[in-house]
């Protein structure tokens, strides 16, 4: 699996790096593209490893983006991590360290409203579009699109609930119809 | 070269303040990090740098939230140095986490049952991610135009599929150029 620089390192470089200079409004925005690229693109993973490692991101404690490092790791060890890791952060940040200036002194221009404007509902498309892609490479099927389907309309509904304890919930759920051998 | 670890040091929880600006509902542990972003940071105040600077970034600099705001935060109080030193702070931490959750799940991952509990915690973090959208797409409810593009934005990348990088290089001049003739003709 470790071939190296060009084998595994460089393409963690060619994928994250664009990524992190579209992730508008946040990191989730860009997860349709990695789902795409780990599981149809690259082959860096399985759908179900993809599943896997997507929920233990964000599980963990610390930002979800966090994927990229696990990707990174599962294809060239620390090393990889590192390379995803930094791939995936140091764009934007290299981007937003030159422009926050100048962003914060146009506040207020019209064109700067318009580009607030005109990129949040692309932002908001883009987190939808996110779910879409997960739910469609998840193993689980119809299942995981009730289960994700219950759980947004629970956090609608109340939107003061705590994620942390509904990851466990849903978690223990489908960990109990397994084990008991209701769906084959 | 201590105070200034310290003041770097400090400024890493309020980073955590960025999520719940932008994105309402993140992982736990942001929001925990809230009352310590507020209670901790009386060099910067959350005021100072996530009221204005950020919400003037928003959505329209890419980057993830938290990173975004520990850059803001490092060059605020430390310069050049600050802004490379906070989000090494900020992310160091949950970096390590993860390896050892990677290297855990390596290990056990052929153990089956193990599948099925991620996939229900997959699928919650779906829904997570999903009212997120929804309830932002919800807030410009009124405004026809901005739940179209976010229409066109699902339609290509969620249900097409097409890659991120040609839509919003279209979509992005559109969206904008739309807004701006709208406010120029309102």
């Amino acid at each position: 699996m470790r071939e190296g620089f060009a084998g595994s390192l460089l393409p963690l470089f060619a994928v994250f790096a664009p990524l992190s200079l579209l992730s508008f409004g946040g990191s989730n925005s860009v997860i349709a593209d990695i789902a795409h690229q780990s599981v149809a693109v690259q082959h860096w993973t399985s759908e179900r490893e993809f599943a896997d490692l997507f929920a233990l991101s964000r599980a963990a404690p610390g930002p979800g983006s966090m994927l990229a490092a696990l990707i990174g790791w599962k294809l060239g060890g620390l090393a990889g991590a590192l390379v995803a890791t930094v791939s995936f952060y140091g764009p934007a940040a290299i981007v937003l360290y030159f422009a926050a200036k100048l962003w914060g002194r146009w506040r207020g221009s019209a064109w700067h409203t318009a580009v607030e404007r005109g990129m949040a509902p692309i932002a908001a498309g883009l987190f939808l579009s996110g779910g879409i892609a997960v739910l469609r490479v998840a193993p689980a099927g119809l299942t995981a699109w009730v289960a994700a389907g219950a759980a947004a309309a629970a956090l609608l509904y109340w939107p003061k609930l705590h994620p942390l304890p509904l990851l466990v919930v849903s978690g223990g759920i489908f960990g109990l119809v397994d084990w008991l051998g209701l769906v084959s | 070269m201590r105070s200034r670890v310290v003041s770097v040091m400090r400024a890493k929880p309020a980073a955590a303040k960025a999520s719940d600006i932008a994105v309402p509902r993140q992982s736990g542990v942001c929001r925990s990090k809230k009352a310590a972003a507020i209670a901790g940071t009386a060099t910067i105040g959350p005021s100072q740098i996530g009221g204005s600077t950020l919400m003037a970034i928003g959505q329209s600099l890419p980057g993830a939230n938290g990173v975004k705001l520990s850059v803001l935060i490092g060059r605020h109080l430390r310069g050049g140095i600050g802004a490379f030193a906070a989000p090494l702070a900020f992310l160091s931490g949950p970096f390590v986490i993860i390896l050892v959750v990677g290297a855990i799940y390596g290990r056990i991952a052929n153990y089956s049952p193990l599948h099925a509990v991620l996939d229900g915690v997959a699928a919650a973090v779906v829904g997570l991610t999903l009212s997120t959208g929804i309830s932002a797409v919800a807030r410009g409810a009124g405004d026809w135009l901005a739940v179209a593009i976010s229409a066109v934005t699902v339609l290509c990348v969620g249900i097409l599929g097409w890659p991120m990088l040609p839509v919003i290089l279209v979509l992005a001049p559109v969206s904008i150029g739309l807004m701006l003739v709208r406010a120029r003709t309102a």
